[in-house]
């Protein structure tokens, strides 16, 4: 009898909790805030991620409604330098390599402005005035426009995308497939080049939007709902700012500053090295890997100080990639919007951006 | 009480191990040569060989002083493999930062077996392309 009342009247001489008790409460605590934390991060990426479809859904979208008023879809941008240089079957790198910089007319990211109800930017460019792809001083009429940050083009998982930062994340898709140099004297597939002794630059025109483009609905043979329009990068050169770069190469002058912006084209850097800034391509053989293949996350370094893989020279930056865990946004030509994963077949993804490939597609992603 | 333990660890274990998704991918690592000497800058891609049947991800590493390693959550595929390397001379030519290219890309297959392997690769010796117009 005793035995059985002398616990229960000590707890009541000191009512509270023992050690073991308050231990035991505060580790389940720590438990249930160890798996609720990740799921509050994963929530707000979650919803970053819903922006950032929206805003490929909404370009998508006004690429349709842009071939609707013109019968076509927008090119990637125009230049007639580029147009005398890809009928030639080859183009040797080198002295005498057309710049097609100084001759780019309106990216289709601009070209699509008033599709996006935004009518008032585009009214800000100048279409005659000509556009470039990186100089800033290249051209002075559309300086102020082309470096006025464009939210509609910015996802917020980037942590490039700052309020200040003429950033894109969305490319055109030119094209894709694998390529490799033809036997002498044959036409190239899939794309132009420029090849040099040991190495090429190498502009696909097999997609939806490519340089020159003005693709219309009718050659798009593989189905709009199995060809990829628009895709996100996480690429996109982007110097952090032109205080680094200067800072970098004192003597480079200030009006030959790379300073890439979401209404610009691409720009020939050299023959070992390119930077496009408004259109991708679905991974070809060693440029322009598959989604998300390369490690590199910070675009705005000079180059000195960039990792390997991000510097141009490598080529990472026409590839498509996100922020968002396990792959990136595509846009199809059908105006649907997909999350493909980056474990997607590489032969697969390469083909979802040719148009016309002919190749039966048995295990679409979606 | 503490004999239970072992089993709520068991439970945690098994509950948290299916939150990772096993991609089933391997870590290739190893050493480029060139002429016998490292390669300094460059770039290796390793893609499911389609011809074999093979299907996957495309696997990209950096070369740095001959030495390279895939990501440690974007690894390659395993068996049949394509394996691309492009090799740069490292030292910064005009607007070239990383230089440029010190061979045609070499390709070449092979097969890459599961879990982390070791691959080093000699770029042989090739006369180069002819300049074509």
């Amino acid at each position: 009898m005793k035995r059985t009342t002398r616990p229960f009247t000590i707890m009541k001489k000191y009512p509270g909790f023992t050690l073991v008790e308050l231990l035991a409460t505060i580790a389940i605590i720590g438990l249930l805030v160890g798996l609720l934390l990740p799921a509050v991060q994963s929530a707000r990426e979650s919803a970053r991620r819903v922006s950032c479809m929206n805003k490929i859904a909404q370009l998508g979208k006004a690429c349709l409604l842009f071939r609707n008023a013109q019968a076509a879809f927008p090119s990637a941008f125009t230049s007639k330098t580029f147009q005398s240089a890809s009928s030639n079957a080859y183009l040797t790198c080198g002295s005498g390599m057309p710049d097609f910089s100084n001759d780019q007319g309106p990216a289709w990211t601009v070209q699509v402005l008033p599709y996006l109800d935004d009518i008032n930017r585009y009214n800000s460019f100048n279409a005659a005035a000509g556009f470039d792809g990186a100089y800033v001083g290249w051209n002075v009429t559309n300086r102020t426009a082309a470096y006025t940050p464009n939210t509609a083009f910015q996802c917020p998982s980037d942590p490039a995308s700052l309020p200040d930062v003429p950033n894109t994340n969305y490319f055109g898709v030119s094209g894709g497939g694998a390529w490799s140099a033809p036997p002498s004297g044959k036409t190239p597939k899939n794309g132009y080049a420029w090849l040099g002794t040991s190495n090429g630059l190498l502009y696909y025109n097999n997609g939806i939007i490519p340089i020159n483009g003005r693709v219309t609905e009718g050659s798009i043979l593989d189905g709009t709902s199995n060809t990829f329009l628009l895709g996100e990068t996480r690429y996109q050169f982007q110097l952090a700012s032109e205080v680094a770069w200067a800072a970098y190469k004192p003597d480079f002058p200030v009006d030959r500053v790379s300073r890439p912006s979401w209404a610009g084209g691409a720009r020939l850097w050299s023959c070992s090295s390119n930077t496009t800034f408004a259109l991708g391509a679905t991974a070809a053989s060693t440029s322009k890997t598959g989604i998300n293949a390369s490690g590199c996350t910070d675009m705005t370094k000079a180059p000195p100080l960039m990792a390997a893989e991000c510097n141009p020279g490598l080529n990472q930056v026409s590839a498509f990639g996100s922020f968002h865990p396990g792959g990136c946004h595509m846009a199809l030509a059908d105006g649907a919007t997909k999350f493909i994963d980056e474990m997607i077949d590489i032969n697969l993804y390469r083909r979802l951006g040719q148009r016309a490939d002919g190749a039966l597609m048995e295990t679409l992603p979606w | 009480m503490v004999r239970h333990l072992g089993g709520v660890a068991a439970i945690l274990a098994v509950t948290l191990a299916g939150c990772g998704r096993d991609k089933g991918l391997s870590r290739v690592q190893g050493f480029v040569t060139w002429r016998n000497k490292p390669v300094p800058v460059g770039m290796i891609t390793i893609e499911p060989d389609s011809e074999r049947s093979n299907r996957g991800p495309q696997a990209i590493a950096a070369i740095e002083k001959g030495q390279y390693a895939t990501r440690p959550q974007f690894g390659a595929v395993s068996g049949p493999v394509i394996v691309q390397v492009t090799g740069l001379s490292g030292i910064q030519e005009g607007e070239s930062f990383l230089g440029v290219p010190l061979f045609p890309p070499h390709t070449f297959k092979t097969e890459i077996s599961k879990g982390t392997s070791i691959l080093d690769i000699v770029v042989p010796e090739k006369s180069p392309p002819t300049t074509r117009k």
